[in-house]
């Protein structure tokens, strides 16, 4: 276990106290109208284009990415750079393919994307569903991590301090997205995201510094810190060389590059946006934004294997998880005033990233709850501004105290399966039903059905007896070993299942539902294609 | 803006026999305004055929682009590793380079999606919007 000198400490609690007050008054000023349902879901799409941008990238990297990133780079070499790279492409494929329509038919939450009619109830309490099942188990991982990083970073110690954290900063979410709607989330993630550009900016600037600005000596520096000299640069060391480790290679990649930007707290940030250029010019900045900060974690994360080494990474957590916090300790070590600055923006960047990324996903399970199941799912008669307003707000809440007691009770296992858990339903059930509804004109709510809930099952199935749940190094469960699926993602198999159920469903639907679901793609065509009628304005 | 015979008419991969405003399956739509049951004619859009082909050869280009450079990069990486382990110069593999490049393509691809979205979907959009809107003003829903 890694210590951090005390000044540190005191420096990062003053820096997390401020950070935790200044963010909240921020939401409670930006706090939605009682009666604003836009204000509360969009922010009235009032930003202009590069916060938004900056507030799509700041949700779409979350802890669990920054801290595995520079983690699997620093133990895993080029294997770890390729799940950075994959990051990146991720939301690149967003903007290129789903960005514009989806902003266009969407409304406020997945449901409304999804469902193409207010009797849609199914489709809407099933996209609910999804939605909560995608990212309540990435909410548990970073609420627990949470609770470790805190009280590890500020020196506390025991159970007790480390629930009672996880307890302080759940509530702390809870009420960012409760309160603050999708501006006061806008607002904390634009700030963490310019904190954390600003903090890996440093970090990778000393580190170069530390290595006379040649990257070649970064190499082999890595390369002796990762004792596996030239296998550091070459693919392999995360799932092994052979047959089956190439297929489970390719399966990570392809499930983030899927579901990574699919998740529903990122495009739920596609509705913020008044128009699809305007749309377009925010993704730019994200994907400009996520890239810049995915090449300095690779460089954060080839120092830390440089500067920190393998043993004491490894000793730090299972998969290198604190390896930035290491590096950031390392690497200034002679002077104690620039550590103990760089240590605490580091840390700041990394708490600030917790907070925004978890109060963003929970803002995205709250509106679907309240909008998909409550609003237009369960209710037939429609639900005034109001209520529904309130009932986002309860949903918040209803939301996040059950994550935080599943955090509080799982938090010593090892929970990489929750965050791939995730990435898979994201890249299974999400993408195929996002990209079906949106481009093929004929497909039916019955296709809908089986590629969501479908594809959920599946992963769910499959995940269950893979390694990452029992019999893997850093398995869930440890004392029992049931996996037989030879991957540690579903991806490879289970995004091609979700397709293939989605066409599945629609030919098995009447041709009276296929007819049907035609002329209203063909009703909302405008819409999807030039945002007619969405307010988008012809100005411009 | 008229409402005279499209002049791009759509291509014959998707005949728009069934939904025309004299075909069969035909029932006048607004599009999500209650202006569904307006005397005036509603079909599509003119030049909604032409803006769905530019968008769709905007998609295919970039996302073939982009997705392309990383397929090859993870097929070289699977399956030619001989080749992305040869080292180029100072201790970099070609693998490495060819990763590390995928930075500045991603910016020169989110660049030109932009530029040509701007210069080939942009005012198709626009002139579906006006259109849309012009229609629900004679249609009375405005």
């Amino acid at each position: 276990m890694n210590t951090f000198s005390s000044s540190a400490q005191t420096f990062s609690l003053v820096a997390f106290s401020a950070i935790a007050s200044f963010t909240l008054l921020l939401c409670i000023i930006n706090s939605a109208e009682r009666d604003d349902l836009s204000d509360y879901y969009t922010g009235y799409r009032g930003m202009s284009s590069i916060p938004n941008g900056l507030a799509i990238a700041g949700d779409y990297i979350s802890a669990a990415t920054i801290l595995n990133t520079v983690g699997f780079i620093a133990l895993t070499g080029f294997d770890g750079l390729t799940l950075a790279l994959s990051s990146a492409l991720s939301l690149v494929l967003l903007m290129f393919l789903l960005a514009e329509p989806l902003r266009n038919a969407g409304r406020f939450t997945m449901g409304d994307a999804l469902a193409r009619h207010a009797s849609d109830r199914k489709v809407r309490i099933v996209s609910s569903a999804v939605t909560l099942l995608a990212l309540v188990p990435m909410m548990i991982v970073q609420l627990a991590a949470s609770g470790y990083l805190v009280s590890l970073i500020l020196g506390f110690d025991g159970d007790a301090i480390r629930t009672g954290c996880i307890v302080v900063l759940g509530i702390l979410m809870i009420a960012y997205a409760a309160i603050g709607g999708m501006k006061g989330t806008a607002l904390i993630q634009i700030i963490k995201i310019v904190v954390l550009v600003g903090a890996s900016a440093a970090l990778a600037f000393l580190i170069m510094n530390k290595v006379g600005w040649n990257p070649s000596q970064l190499l082999s520096d890595a390369k002796t810190g990762s004792r596996v000299g030239d296998a550091y640069l070459t693919s392999g060391m995360r799932f092994g060389s052979d047959g089956m480790g190439k297929l489970d290679t390719v399966s990570a990649m392809v499930t983030v590059v899927l579901g990574a930007a699919c998740l529903p707290h990122v495009t739920m940030r596609m509705y913020t946006a008044h128009s699809a250029r305007h749309i377009r010019r925010s993704m730019s900045w994200a994907v400009g934004t996520v890239s810049v900060v995915c090449f300095l974690l690779a460089i954060i994360g080839f120092g830390a294997a440089a500067i920190i080494g393998r043993d004491a990474l490894a000793a730090g957590g299972p998969q290198g998880t604190l390896a930035i916090l290491q590096v950031s300790q390392g690497v200034a070590e002679g002077s104690s005033m620039v550590a103990t600055l760089l240590f605490t923006a580091v840390a700041a960047a990394v708490f600030l990233t917790l907070l925004s990324s978890v109060s963003g996903m929970i803002m995205a399970c709250a509106s679907s709850l309240a909008h998909d199941f409550y609003a237009l799912g369960l209710r037939r008669t429609s639900l005034p501004a109001v209520r529904e307003l309130r009932a986002a707000r309860a949903a918040a809440v209803a939301v996040g105290v059950p994550a935080i007691a599943l955090a509080i009770a799982v938090q010593d296992w090892g929970l990489q399966a929750l965050i791939t858990l995730s990435l898979c339903i994201g890249a299974s059930a999400i993408a195929p039903a996002l990209v079906y509804r949106l481009f093929w004109r004929r497909y039916t709510n019955t296709g809908l059905l089986y590629t969501m809930i479908g594809g959920t099952l599946s992963v769910l199935v499959l995940l269950a007896f893979s390694e990452v749940v029992s019999g893997g190094e850093h398995a869930l469960i440890t004392d029992r070993n049931f996996s037989w699926f030879p991957m540690h993602t579903t991806g490879l198999v289970t995004i091609p299942l979700g397709f293939f159920l989605g066409w599945l469903g629609t030919i098995r639907s009447t041709r009276r539902d296929q007819d049907d679901q035609e002329r209203q793609y063909e009703a909302a065509e405008p819409r999807i294609l030039a945002g007619a009628g969405t307010g988008s304005g012809s100005g411009s | 803006m008229s409402y005279g015979p499209d002049p791009f008419p759509p291509p014959p991969a998707q005949p728009a026999g069934l939904f025309t405003p004299q075909g069969p399956g035909y029932r006048p739509q607004a599009y999500g305004s209650p202006a569904a049951a307006a005397p005036t004619p509603v079909g599509p859009p003119p030049g909604l055929p032409r803006l769905r082909s530019s968008y769709r050869r905007l998609r295919r280009v970039m996302t073939l682009a982009a997705l392309g450079y990383f397929v090859v990069f993870l097929l070289l990486t699977g399956y030619a590793p001989g080749l992305m382990e040869t080292e180029l110069v100072g201790g970099f593999t070609f693998g490495l380079v060819m990763g590390l490049l995928q930075f500045p393509v991603t910016f020169a691809a989110i660049i030109g999606y932009e530029r040509s979205a701007v210069r080939t979907v942009d005012p198709l959009a626009r002139d579906i919007r006006r259109a849309v809107e012009e229609r629900g003003a004679r249609g009375g829903a405005r």
